[in-house]
C-alpha cells in the first residue's frame, strides 16, 4: 500500500507506469468506507475525446514516404502534467483541423456539379428536419455537425479529379504533421491509461492511496521509487485469503511454453509450475507424432523468417506459439531422419534415403507397445509431481493414499505383465506383486473412498491414449505417401510434346503436401497439447491462478478501464 | 488380408469417428459461445472440444489388432 499526497499522485503514478512491474488492486481499505474512491472524471473524458481524435488523424493521414519525419518539438512525458499535455493536443488538433478544411473543401466542385446537387439536398434536408423537430441549440449544434460530416462523406465520393486534389492535399499535409500527430497519439494514450487507472484507488481529503501486487525481485526497487516522489509506501501482509496473481519464471528456453501454461490457467500460490516439464515432452511428442524431416524443415525455416522478419510480434501470444512451434519442428526434423521420411517416400525415391531407424508403417505394433511404455512413463511423472503437490497441501498421509498408491498398483500389475510375458523368470515375485496390488487398492479407497475403482478405469483409459501418438504419427506418414503416389501416375502424361505431367505433377504435390503440412501442425500441435493438458496435468496440476497484468507500456492496446461511474454511486450514497 | 477383417477395420474407425463428431459438436458449439464472451476460456474450451477423441483412439487399437490377428 502506498500513501502519496495527492498532488503527487499523478507524477508517482507516471514513474510506476513507466517501471511497469506494478499490477494495481482496489485497496482493503475501502470497504470501511474511510477512503473514497479517487475520480477525475472530467480531465479523463477530454483526454478520450482527444485521444480518439488524434488515432482518426493517424488512420486518415497517409504515413509519409521516406525517412521518418521528426517531431516539430520533442516532447518529454515525465516533464508534462496532464493538463499541459491536453493544452499542446487541442492546440495541434485545432490547427490540423483548420488546415485540413481549408485544403480538403477547395477542390471539390462548386454546386450546380453532380457533387454539388447531393449536398444542396443535403442542406435542404436538414433546415426541414431542424425546423420539424424544434430543437434547442445545443442539439442543433449536433445535428449540424452530424450533417456535416454526411456532406464531407458525399464530397468524397464526388469526381475522381476531386478526390486525387484531395489525396494529394492529404500527402502534403501528413509530410508536415504526422509525426507531431503520431507522438501526441501515443503520448495521449500513455496519459489516458494513466488518468484512467485512478479509478482503482482510494483517497481521502489529502493524499491518495494505492494498492498493488509487485514481485519479490522488484520490490526494493519500487519503494525506491516511490520514496522518490514523496510517497509512503507502507508494507502490508497479505491476508489470508488473499490470492496474488502469479508470474512465472523459468529458463529462457522453455519460456515461449509458458504460453501453454497460461492458455489453460496458471497455478495458484505455491503450486507446481509444469512449464519446464512442457518444454520437454511437448516437442519430442509433436516430433513423434508429425514425424518427417522435409516438413519439419520447411515448418522450422517459416518460423523463423516470421520471427525475424516481424510478420509476428516477438513478446506476444502468438510470437511465443510461433517459437514453441519452431522448437517442435527441430524434433520433428530429428524423428524425420530416424524414420527416413522426408516428404513421404520421396527421400527416399529421389536420393536413396534410408532411416535411421526403422520405418514407421513397417513397425506398427513394435510402435503400439512403446507408446504405451511413454504413456505409463509419463503419466507416472505426472503421479509423482501431485505426490509432491499432495505433500505439500494436505500432508503425507493424504499424499501416500491418492498419489503413491498408484504406483505401487502399477509396480504390482507391470511385474505380473512382465511375468506372462515371460520376461521374468521366477514365479516368487508373483506373490509381493499381487500384495503389492492389493495393498495399493486398499490404499486408494481409504483414499479417495469408493471413487477409487473408478478411477482405476480412468487411469487404464489415460494410458490407452498414448496410442495416439502411433495412430496420428501413422496418419502423417501415409498420408504424403499417397499424395506422391497421385503426383506418380501423371508424371508421365504428354500432350504431344509437351510434358504436362510434370507440370500437374508439381501441382499435385504443392496442394497435396500443403494440406499434409497444415493438418500435420494442426494434429500434432492439438494432440500433443490434449496429452499434457488431461492426461499429464490430470495428474498434479490444478490452476486457478491470476495472471499477472502489471500497469506497463505495451504495444498498441490501452489497458482496460474499470467502469468507475456505477461504483461511484454506490460508495456516494455512504 | 481378408474382407471381412477390411470390413472390420472399416467399421470400428468409421463408428467411433461418427461417435466423436457428435460429441464434439454440442461440446465445440458451447465452447465457442463460451469464450467470446470471457477471452481467458479458449485453453479450456479447446480441450473440452477434444476429449471425446479418446473414443476414436480406441477404435483405432481395435483396428490395429484386427489387423494383425493371427
Amino acid at each position: 500500500m502506498i500513501v502519496v499526497l495527492k498532488k503527487d499522485a499523478p507524477e508517482l503514478v507516471k514513474a510506476l507506469h513507466t517501471l511497469g512491474t506494478m499490477q494495481f488492486k482496489e485497496p482493503t481499505l475501502l470497504e470501511t468506507g474511510k477512503i473514497r474512491r479517487s475520480a477525475s472524471e472530467e480531465q479523463a473524458e477530454r483526454m478520450a475525446r482527444l485521444h480518439i481524435k488524434f488515432r482518426n488523424y493517424i488512420s486518415m493521414l497517409p504515413k509519409p514516404k521516406g525517412s521518418e519525419t521528426r517531431p516539430s518539438r520533442t516532447l518529454n512525458r515525465n516533464k508534462l502534467t496532464a493538463e499541459q499535455l491536453v493544452k499542446i493536443a487541442e492546440e495541434v488538433s485545432g490547427e490540423l483541423d483548420r488546415e485540413l478544411e481549408a485544403s480538403m473543401l477547395k477542390d471539390l466542385p462548386a454546386s450546380g456539379e453532380k457533387g454539388g446537387t447531393k449536398t444542396d439536398t443535403l442542406e435542404s434536408h436538414e433546415k426541414e428536419i431542424i425546423s420539424m423537430l424544434e430543437l434547442g441549440e445545443a442539439e442543433k449544434k449536433e445535428f449540424h455537425e452530424l450533417f456535416e460530416n454526411a456532406a464531407v462523406m458525399l464530397k468524397d465520393a464526388s469526381s475522381p479529379e476531386a478526390r486525387k486534389r484531395n489525396e494529394e492535399a492529404l500527402e502534403r499535409i501528413s509530410k508536415v504533421w504526422y509525426a507531431d500527430v503520431a507522438q501526441l497519439e501515443d503520448m495521449l494514450r500513455l496519459a489516458y491509461d494513466e488518468e484512467g487507472v485512478f479509478s482503482k484507488f482510494g483517497e481521502t481529503e489529502s493524499t491518495t492511496i494505492i494498492e498493488g501486487w509487485v514481485p519479490d525481485g522488484d520490490f526494493k526497487r519500487i519503494c525506491d521509487e516511490i520514496r522518490k516522489y514523496r510517497g509512503f509506501p507502507i508494507e502490508l501482509q497479505k491476508q489470508a485469503d488473499e490470492r496474488a496473481p502469479t508470474k512465472l519464471r523459468n529458463i529462457r528456453a522453455a519460456r515461449p511454453f509458458e504460453e501453454l501454461v497460461r492458455l489453460i490457467g496458471v497455478p495458484k500460490e505455491g503450486g507446481i509450475d509444469p512449464t519446464l516439464f512442457l518444454a520437454i515432452t511437448f516437442p519430442l511428442f509433436y516430433g513423434v507424432m508429425l514425424g518427417d524431416a522435409g516438413y519439419g524443415l520447411l515448418i522450422f525455416l517459416t518460423c523463423a523468417l516470421a520471427l525475424k522478419l516481424r510478420w509476428v510480434k516477438k513478446k506476444s501470444g502468438m510470437g511465443d506459439l510461433t517459437r514453441i512451434i519452431m522448437i517442435s519442428s527441430a524434433f520433428a526434423i530429428v524423428f524425420g531422419l530416424l524414420f527416413g521420411e522426408f516428404f513421404g517416400d520421396l527421400g527416399q525415391t529421389l536420393f536413396g534415403m534410408k532411416p535411421l531407424l526403422f520405418e514407421r508403417t513397417q513397425n506398427i505394433q513394435f510402435l503400439l507397445i512403446v507408446a504405451l511404455g511413454v504413456g505409463i512413463a509419463h503419466i507416472s511423472l505426472g503421479i509423482i509431481l501431485g505426490f509432491a503437490e499432495e505433500l505439500h497441501e494436505k500432508g503425507i498421509w493424504h499424499a501416500v493414499c491418492s498419489k503413491l498408491s498408484w504406483l505401487v498398483i502399477e509396480a504390482g500389475a507391470l511385474v505380473l505383465v512382465a511375468q506372462y510375458a515371460g520376461l521374468f523368470l521366477r514365479s516368487v515375485t508373483k506373490i509381493p506383486a499381487i500384495i503389492a496390488i492389493v495393498l495399493g487398492i486398499v490404499l486408494l479407497i481409504t483414499g479417495e473412498g469408493a471413487m477409487g475403482i473408478l478411477e482405476l478405469i480412468s487411469f487404464v483409459s489415460n494410458v490407452l491414449s498414448y496410442t495416439r501418438l502411433v495412430a496420428v504419427g501413422l496418419a502423417s506418414a501415409y498420408l504424403p505417401i499417397v499424395v506422391n503416389q497421385f503426383a506418380g501416375m501423371v508424371w508421365g502424361l504428354k500432350l504431344g510434346f509437351v510434358p504436362i505431367g510434370i507440370l500437374l505433377a508439381l501441382l499435385i504435390g504443392i496442394i497435396g503436401h500443403g494440406t499434409s503440412i497444415a493438418l500435420g501442425i494442426l494434429a500434432s500441435f492439438i494432440h500433443s497439447a490434449r496429452l499434457h493438458y488431461v492426461e499429464f496435468f490430470g495428474k498434479f496440476y490444478e490452476g486457478g491462478g491470476e495472471t499477472y497484468k502489471p500497469f506497463a507500456i505495451s504495444g498498441r492496446e490501452s489497458t482496460p478501464h474499470a467502469d468507475a461511474s456505477s461504483d461511484k454511486k454506490n460508495i456516494e450514497d455512504i | 488380408m481378408d474382407g471381412l477383417i477390411a470390413i472390420g477395420v472399416g467399421i470400428a474407425i468409421g463408428v467411433t469417428g461418427i461417435g466423436a463428431g457428435l460429441g464434439e459438436a454440442a461440446i465445440g458449439a458451447a465452447g465457442i459461445g463460451a469464450f467470446t464472451e470471457k477471452d481467458e476460456l479458449f485453453g479450456k474450451a479447446l480441450i473440452m472440444t477434444v476429449i471425446p477423441e479418446t473414443i476414436v483412439v480406441l477404435g483405432f487399437v481395435i483396428a490395429i489388432m484386427l489387423m494383425f490377428a493371427k
